[in-house]
């Protein structure tokens, strides 16, 4: 017989709202890509405004866990959720801001004629928005074997973000205009690969949550 | 656990009330001056198996111990033990506190005077009280009646008069259920800063306090047939954090109780 039926709701509906706020950040990585893509300084600047509700959402969502912990006295695995999702919406907030990061780059770059059709940017995105939503996935499912493999994903965008920097240094190698252009789509690769770095963090919290040991999972070799 | 560091170590314990039986195939260490907490759900046996450890359960009609309690390495249920003797060394406190009708030095002197330890009671006296908190709180009331204490300081001076006897081992029975939260805390400080010279074994309904004050946790629960069984016994840190056995961890996130 489920007693704490209340607390149990509750603990739910706070991993609902981890599911939305990571879908707000997957959104956000899609929508900054597209204006670096299109040229979209509208929707660049409309990035940079949304990510306020992003902050505030991981703010409600701590605000809901620290007031659990204070009234429920959560233990075991229900303790191990409320921990793990207070570092995850961490996680989940700062690839928010690498979403942004990119916006401002897009903003930066502005009208300036394009150095190269983009590519393998928009893929590094994808497989980042798939890594993360797949994560959250795995948390509120609770499946660690799912976790782990997700982890060990990173070293596709590791490889994307190789071929990127390889490709827009040979640009730089050729003509010495295109270094500024490049090097801020270097930039933003670079917030891809460290927004796919935290989707790794999540997913060690998710293997916490199922199993209660802590392990690093390294799968990033940068 | 090595030899000489369990304090008590019950072996393929059976707890028998005339036909029915209570507690089944219990086997524990307790370990030597830590506080080592019996939670579970109500009527799985905690205080019976707690008053196993100094044979309480002598004085129920009917009741039967199977298997054994080890303490100091001897069966306290073999022929030629002195039951009185073992409850002298393994001291209880109760759920109610239970002060004598008397003053609140002879509630303290009582056991010492039984025994005819009566030099430098007053010395001895004091010192329980000390060791029990409540000194400072009784220094000028040490004539007047018991019974006028609080009842967080009649629970603190029941502690005192089992301290009184030089116990090894204390073991406590629900020592906080009839005390509001400040006079809980209390006792359950005084129990962290008596671990380290005692050995405590504390049965309590609230998990919080289990959490809070032992060092190790055992989790007890009913079989079909009403039997109590331990169903896991570890440390503290482990147990609330990332309990083994799924019964476990349904119980303590209250999924079931």
């Amino acid at each position: 017989m489920e007693i704490r039926t209340t607390f149990h709701k509750r603990l739910r509906e706070i991993q609902d709202d981890v599911l939305v706020m990571g879908s707000m950040v997957e959104k956000a990585i899609g929508r900054a890509i597209t204006a670096l893509k299109n040229r979209d300084m509208a929707l660049a600047h409309q990035i940079v405004a949304d990510d306020r509700n992003v902050n505030d959402k991981r703010f409600e969502i701590e605000e809901k866990c620290i007031q659990l912990i204070a009234t429920q006295q959560p233990m075991a695995s229900d303790l191990r959720v409320i921990v793990s999702v207070l570092n995850i919406i961490t996680e989940i907030e700062r690839i928010g801001d690498y979403a942004l990061g990119i916006a401002r780059i897009a903003v930066l770059i502005g009208d300036e004629p394009p150095l190269k059709p983009l590519i393998d940017l928009p893929r590094m995105a994808e497989k980042t928005q798939d890594m993360l939503h797949r994560s959250l996935d795995a948390l509120v499912s609770r499946d660690a074997e799912s976790a782990r493999k997700i982890a060990a994903e990173d070293d596709e965008v590791d490889n994307l973000y190789d071929q990127v920097f390889r490709e827009l240094l040979t640009f730089m190698a050729e003509d010495p205009k295109t270094i500024t252009r490049a090097t801020r789509l270097i930039w933003a690769a670079h917030n891809l690969e460290r927004s796919a770095d935290r989707v790794t963090n999540i997913c060690e919290r998710v293997v916490f949550v199922v199993t209660g040991k802590m392990e690093e999972i390294e799968a990033s070799k940068y | 656990m090595a030899d000489g560091v369990a304090a008590l170590e019950t072996r393929n314990l059976e707890l028998w009330y005339g036909g029915f039986r209570a507690l089944r195939d219990i086997s524990m260490a307790i370990p030597r001056t830590q506080v080592t907490a019996i939670i579970g759900p109500s009527g799985c046996g905690k205080s019976s198996l707690l008053r196993c450890f100094n044979r309480m359960n002598d004085l129920i009609p009917g009741a039967r111990v199977v298997g054994e309690v080890l303490f100091d390495g001897r069966n306290i249920y073999d022929a030629g033990v002195d039951a009185t003797e073992i409850r002298y060394r393994i001291g209880m406190v109760f759920q109610k506190p239970n002060p004598f009708p008397k003053s609140v030095f002879d509630n303290v002197a009582f056991g010492p005077r039984v025994n005819g330890m009566d030099d430098n009671l007053e010395e001895m006296v004091e010192r329980a009280l000390h060791r029990a908190a409540l000194w400072d709180e009784v220094k000028d009331r040490l004539r007047r009646s018991a019974t006028e204490l609080s009842g967080g300081q009649q629970q603190r001076l029941c502690i005192a008069r089992a301290l009184a006897l030089e116990p090894e081992v204390i073991l406590m029975d629900e020592p906080c259920s009839a005390l509001d939260p400040a006079a809980t805390l209390k006792i359950e400080d005084l129990m962290r800063s008596l671990a380290g010279d005692y050995t405590i074994v504390i049965v309590t309904h609230n998990m919080q306090q289990a959490a809070r004050v032992s060092d190790m946790a055992a989790f007890l629960m009913m079989e079909e047939d009403r039997a109590g069984i331990l169903v896991e016994y570890g440390p503290t840190s482990r147990l609330f954090t990332n309990p083994k056995d799924k019964r476990t961890e349904d119980y303590i996130t209250g999924r079931f109780g």
